[in-house]
């Protein structure tokens, strides 16, 4: 695996997180012990991290337009936000970025300006920096390596999303093309984790 | 998937080692299978980091108040402190801060001088974003918002270890001050910690 740990470290943390199972006379049901089901998987109570990805067609037609990709509730705790080109890009796609919209305002998450024109399958981009920062585009033509910019910092930036009170708020892609129509897929995913009691995202 | 996780492999992975249950002939109830469910459940014991909340009210009098959130034992390493509004601030509540309190001594969590959270909406989050010396972070929710640290590569929601007096009670506090009487609110705690010493431990 590939994201910073193990298979075995993982084994080896909830090996260790159990412990010794000893009787000391609980009586709680097995639904206090097991927790409630009827939201998540076990797995998503047990790692707090979660992933979710969506398949985002593009094809607009000489427009500048927004795809919505999830819908955010409460505040989550976004760990990396990363694209991959499943089918190729028709050219002149341009401005590719993300942002939240919550009816209103429209906070960058990372800043307009990335050109995905003729991306190969494969190909990528994701947030590398802050949200005044584009978004960082690796072409899949040939074999890459991108890291921080600074030894010991993370290759991708977190941030904390914080959803409008009392209105829809939506993570979404946006781009301008001058092609009518455009082409190409995007599947954009994301690792995160809820914050709040309420922090949660729902595939648009 | 493309990036190298699913979560599809971390089941089946986990799966996998966990194995298929089979009655081998033991009788032992499914309490001392799974451990002691009287004192936490079986995903929080799962949990390498754990997660402890408590909601505060904000009812001070024209006053400066500290507000207990949690009370430090032995040594821990706090991985993440922030709150979430549950009930409207009132107005005039200023100077938020965390700070440590043992009695005697009061540490500094976050900037003293503090951040204005008057009227802050449900769902605004507060948290510690930086060294002691800078302010606590206040993501109104007002409107949609994208917190994070202005370095590229340092996450959002710094951490820091926090060493409890020998012999005495240790908190980390929440501290405001309002001209209301009384000011109004609640705000829900969240800090995800683990132990550093044997005793470390959060209530």
């Amino acid at each position: 695996m590939g994201v910073g740990y193990s298979t075995n470290t993982l084994y080896d943390v909830i090996n260790a997180s159990i412990g010794t199972p000893v009787n000391t006379g609980g009586t709680a049901d097995l639904s206090s012990i097991l927790g409630d089901f009827g939201n998540v998987s076990f797995v998503s109570r047990v790692l707090p991290r979660q992933y979710s990805s969506n398949l985002e067609p593009v094809a607009g037609s000489s427009t500048t337009e927004s795809l919505p990709i999830w819908t955010i509730t409460g505040s989550i705790y976004l760990h990396k936000l990363v694209g991959v080109v499943t089918v190729a890009m028709g050219s002149n796609h341009t401005a590719g970025h993300w942002r939240l919209e919550d009816g209103t305002n429209t906070p960058t998450v990372t800043s307009s300006g990335s050109a995905l024109s003729n991306l190969g399958v494969g190909s990528i981009c994701f947030k590398r920096g802050i949200s005044s920062s584009v978004m960082d585009v690796r072409n899949s033509s040939q074999c890459q390596i991108r890291e921080a910019a600074t030894a010991g910092l993370a290759a991708v930036h977190s941030s904390i999303l914080v959803a409008k009170n009392g209105a829809t708020t939506n993570l979404v892609y946006r781009y301008t093309t001058t092609n009518a129509p455009t082409t190409g897929t995007l599947q954009v995913f994301m690792e995160w984790e809820p914050i709040s009691s309420d922090g949660a995202i729902t595939v648009v | 998937m493309g990036n190298g996780y699913s979560t599809n492999t971390l089941d089946s992975t986990i799966n996998t080692k966990i194995g298929t249950p089979v009655n081998t002939g033991g009788t032992a109830d499914l309490a001392s299978i799974l451990g002691n469910p009287s004192n936490v459940s079986l995903a929080a014991r799962l949990r390498s980091k754990p997660l402890t909340s408590a909601s505060i009210t904000t009812n001070a009098s024209n006053t400066t108040a500290s507000v207990t959130c949690f009370t430090v034992t032995g040594s821990i390493y706090v991985h993440r402190l922030y709150g979430v509004v549950t009930t409207v601030l009132s107005s005039n509540h200023t100077a938020a801060h965390w700070r440590l309190e043992d009695g005697t001594n009061t540490p500094a969590v976050t900037l003293a001088t503090g951040t204005t959270l008057s009227a802050a909406t449900v769902g605004s989050v507060i948290s510690k974003n930086g060294l002691a010396a800078a302010a606590l972070t206040l993501s109104q929710s007002d409107q949609a918002r994208v917190t994070e640290n202005a370095t590229a590569g340092i996450v959002p929601l710094s951490p820091f270890v926090v060493v409890a007096k020998n012999g005495a009670t240790t908190v980390i506090a929440y501290r405001y001050t309002t001209t209301n009487a009384p000011a109004t609110g609640v705000i829900q705690m969240f800090l995800e910690w683990e132990p550093l010493s044997a005793d470390g431990a959060v209530v």
